[in-house]
């Protein structure tokens, strides 16, 4: 048996980095106590809570869950690309910070559960097999601008004009294909999914996710990585929920 | 914590995407764009190796076989080879999940892709997902580790969603 040579234009990238965040610090001890499970949750910059024993959790509500870590990481796109776009600065890790939280717990979690568990059954129901067909191709799309992210948003890559202008038409891609993936999944796909399930098989499948997160990522799989992505958007500047009101209507 | 990762264990709750294998299980090989004749299975779903599963040794179980089904034979059975396939590099490697064997070739056990959605598609080909890196493979056995000829991945170019939903 020959292995084949390791690619040489990637970064090895690996879900472990989901728990050894990168180049951009953990924000503060908010942070750091929710990712010890203590449940902060007053003034807590968007990490505190997300603690729940998720087999607890319902398992449409489990996946809706994981959808707000992805919608977070949109938001995180969405500010690099202006900043991208406008010539402001950009903290080194911000992106390839975002888009391994997108690798290691969307891409090869969150959605392996569809493809493993969702989609199937809607498939053997014979319901929403299109939209089905539709979301595996964006899944596909979207770990190759993952991949193009991890590999082009470097110090050193966004140094370059024509690679600054690459991963900010990428982020805005992933978005633009995201916003409406997540939602239609939200509104069709999984109260479809539910409603394919008895109750007993809705507890086997809440247990199941759980004891999959728990195997891959340890008992604080999820608040490790809302802890992560509220450190993206710490050192972006976008971590106060209250800066996203707007000014009063007069 | 404890880090499995695809290639770090197995869960009793391992999806079985695959479903269930059929009595004979065969490879064939197709040529898929610009990869030429890669290994198939017989409905013509490109097949994968993942380097990690290295020394015939499946890696990718739980989450990962939820993305990647592996190829899989019915107990008592064997793989058959089918055109353009050396029935010699065939084998099978328990599934450490406790699921029915994974047929290997030249050693390395093979999987499919969720996202490739038809016969010729080579979605996978080159990514790096669940630990390590996906590759078709040549009849010969050995992986091919260029990218496919994959749709350039542009702003304005999103995918043509034709999903319809709202059922």
């Amino acid at each position: 048996v020959t292995l084949p040579p390791d690619p040489v234009d990637a970064p090895a990238v690996s879900r472990r980095r989901l728990l050894t965040t990168g180049g951009v610090a953990l924000a503060g001890a908010a942070v750091g106590a929710a990712a010890a499970g203590l449940g902060v949750h007053a003034a807590d910059g968007g990490s505190g809570g997300a603690t729940a024993d998720l087999a607890q959790v319902p398992a449409t509500e489990n996946l809706m869950y994981e959808h707000g870590v992805l919608k977070r990481v949109l938001l995180v796109y969405q500010e690099a690309g202006r900043r991208l776009a406008a010539g402001d600065a950009l903290p080194d890790a911000a992106v390839t910070d975002a888009a391994t939280i997108i690798h290691d717990y969307i891409e090869s979690f969150h959605e392996a559960l569809e493809e493993g568990y969702v989609f199937p059954r809607l498939r053997a129901a014979g319901m929403l097999v299109g939209t089905v067909d539709t979301l595996l191709l964006q899944h596909a799309r979207g770990r190759l601008i993952t991949q193009a992210l991890l590999t082009s948003a470097t110090p050193a890559g966004l140094a370059n004009a024509a690679t600054r202008s690459q991963v900010t038409a990428q982020m805005a891609a992933f978005v633009r294909m995201y916003q409406p993936h997540e939602a239609r999944e939200d509104t069709v796909i999984f109260p479809t999914w539910r409603s394919l399930l008895d109750g007993s098989e809705l507890e086997e499948m809440a247990e199941l996710f759980s004891t999959d997160q728990t195997h891959q990522f340890g008992p604080q799989g999820f608040a490790q990585a809302v802890a992560h992505v509220t450190s993206v958007e710490v050192a972006l500047g976008i971590n106060d929920l209250a800066q996203f009101t707007p000014a009063a209507v007069t | 914590v404890v880090l499995a990762g695809c290639g770090g264990g197995s869960s009793s709750a391992s999806p079985s995407p695959g479903g269930s294998p059929s009595r004979h299980t065969v490879v064939n090989t197709r040529p898929v764009g610009e990869l030429g004749p890669v290994l198939v299975t017989a409905t013509g779903q490109t097949l994968y190796m993942f380097p990690p599963d290295v020394e015939r040794h499946v890696t990718c179980v739980a989450t990962c076989a939820a993305t990647w089904p592996p190829l899989t034979v019915a107990s008592g059975q064997k793989p058959e080879a089918g055109s353009g396939v050396e029935q010699s590099l065939l084998g099978t490697d328990p599934d450490p999940s406790g699921g029915p064997a994974v047929v290997t070739y030249d050693g390395w056990p093979l999987y499919t892709y969720q996202d490739d959605l038809q016969a010729g598609q080579a979605n996978g080909q080159g990514i790096n997902l669940d630990g390590g890196y996906w590759y078709v493979m040549d009849p010969s056995g050995q992986p091919i580790t260029v990218a496919a000829g994959s749709s350039p991945v542009t702003s304005g170019s999103p995918t043509t969603a034709t999903g319809s939903g709202g059922s």
